[in-house]
């Protein structure tokens, strides 16, 4: 049994996730459900294969939802997987860092 | 000391006496491996398309010379091989890991079709090279085409040798098909010219090792799990034009340990057991205790840090693990020999 705290965090979590998620498949136009993106699958080279135009408008999408801005110093590391760009997002947000 | 394990009914040079070494080299400059374990088949006639779309669970959208990483599966959906299906012409190659020669001879025998089915490792030999400056090395014996050479692309240098822009270290990385007589020879010229770069030979468990830290499947590992793509995170390797999708209860996660933990181990939040261990070392790279852990779906999920596996607790983290050098070189302007000069934030992604 999940105590509150946790399913909160987890919820959390999950939102932010399914947001990139859902923003994937808006900006590539992929007709699939958004549980089909492995969170830790590359963005990058195998994995999902984005390119460098699917990746701005990734960013474009997320900083738009999110209301923030993602650094631009940071985009090699933070661009990894779904995993790491909602790591990103979740501590601007904590930070209350906004675009 | 070097010492050898067996990998798919194949004895391979798993270290050469000092893996932290050669992680090390790996992760800073080049490794060169030898993979005898790798099996490459060309699948040639007028049937090879619908031949190798019946037999990989992916769509097989690719062109010449590019190539796809996919899986085999068994009768239950779960990975017998992990196998990258090249376009080669109108033939394909197929290079896989996980099946021993005689088993992966008779499954793509028992697929029939109008197809010639030709071993190409009963003629060559693999052999890797891999880090943040293997392609410099690779353009100082091959010329500067071997720069812009695109991730899961290939090329012939010579009529009779294949060379793959692959690898699964997170680093640049180049599998080289060579002549089987040929690749001692070739072996002992890259770790020669490799000198300028301190290269070092590298065994298949510095590749596995980092293949971890940079969450690339194996499945000499969680491959042999009996999971399925979804539990694994490979559905990004699959279609669901081919493969049925099942719901999913438990999933993989990476884990970082305060401690030591070790495969099997329960992992628990507060008194409710959630999943195992299925992978744990301590990383070479980052001196951490990183491993895979199998969880329960609804707990799978990076940042939290209630759980445990024997006491010892266990963060859930977003992979990779590392951060890689690779992506900070910039191969028009950084060279080894300047390798100081590139901007790296470190290998800890955090």
């Amino acid at each position: 049994m999940i105590d509150a705290e946790l399913r909160q965090q987890i919820d959390e979590r999950r939102a932010i996730v399914d947001t990139i998620r859902d923003a994937l498949i808006e900006c590539l136009s992929w007709s699939i459900d958004k549980e089909a993106i492995d969170p830790d699958a590359a963005l990058f080279g195998s994995g999902l294969a984005l390119d460098s135009l699917a990746a701005l408008e990734l960013i474009a999408h997320v900083e738009r939802t999110f209301a923030l801005r993602l650094p631009d110093a940071q985009m090699n590391t933070v661009l990894r997987t779904v995993n790491t760009l909602a790591d990103c997002v979740q501590a601007l947000k904590g930070e209350g860092v906004h675009g | 000391m070097s010492s050898e394990r067996v990998l798919d009914g194949v004895s391979v040079p798993w270290t050469f006496g000092d893996l932290e070494s050669e992680v090390r080299a790996l992760r800073n400059g080049v490794a060169v491996s030898l993979l005898p374990h790798l099996q490459v088949f060309r699948i040639a006639g007028s049937g090879a398309f619908d031949y190798v779309d019946r037999l990989v669970p992916c769509e097989l959208f690719i062109h010449d010379g590019q190539m796809k990483q996919t899986l085999l599966l068994d009768a239950g959906d779960r990975p017998l091989a992990d196998v990258y299906v090249c376009a080669d012409g109108d033939d394909y190659l197929l290079i896989s890991e996980g099946l021993p020669k005689a088993e992966l001879e008779a499954l793509l025998a028992a697929k029939g079709g109008e197809v010639a089915i030709e071993n190409l490792t009963d003629t060559h030999r693999f052999l890797a090279l891999s880090g943040p400056f293997a392609w410099e090395l690779l353009a100082e014996l091959e010329g500067p085409g071997a720069i812009g050479f695109p991730y899961l692309t290939f090329y012939r240098p010579k009529p009779d040798r294949i060379y793959f822009r692959a690898g699964k270290t997170g680093e640049f990385g180049y599998d080289l098909l060579v002549p089987k007589h040929e690749a001692n020879d070739v072996f002992a010229m890259l770790l020669e010219h490799g000198r300028a770069f301190d290269a070092r030979a590298a065994g298949v468990g510095a590749l596995h090792h980092a293949a971890l830290e940079n969450w690339f499947f194996n499945i000499h590992r969680e491959g042999r799990a009996m999971l399925t793509p979804i539990e694994l995170q490979l559905q990004w390797r699959i279609s669901y034009e081919k493969i049925e999708r099942r719901s999913c209860r438990r999933r993989i996660a990476a884990v970082r340990a305060e401690a030591a933990i070790r495969a099997g181990e329960p992992v628990f939040c507060g008194e409710t057991r959630i999943g195992e261990v299925l992978v744990a070392e301590r990383s070479m790279t980052l001196g951490q205790e990183i491993g895979i852990a199998l969880l329960d779906a609804e707990y799978a999920h990076s940042g939290v840090d209630r759980y445990r596996a024997n006491e010892v607790p266990l963060t859930t983290v977003s992979a990779p693990f590392v951060n890689n050098l690779s992506l900070h070189v910039n191969v028009y302007r950084d060279r080894y020999a300047r390798r100081s000069e590139v901007k790296f934030p470190g290998f800890d992604r955090r």
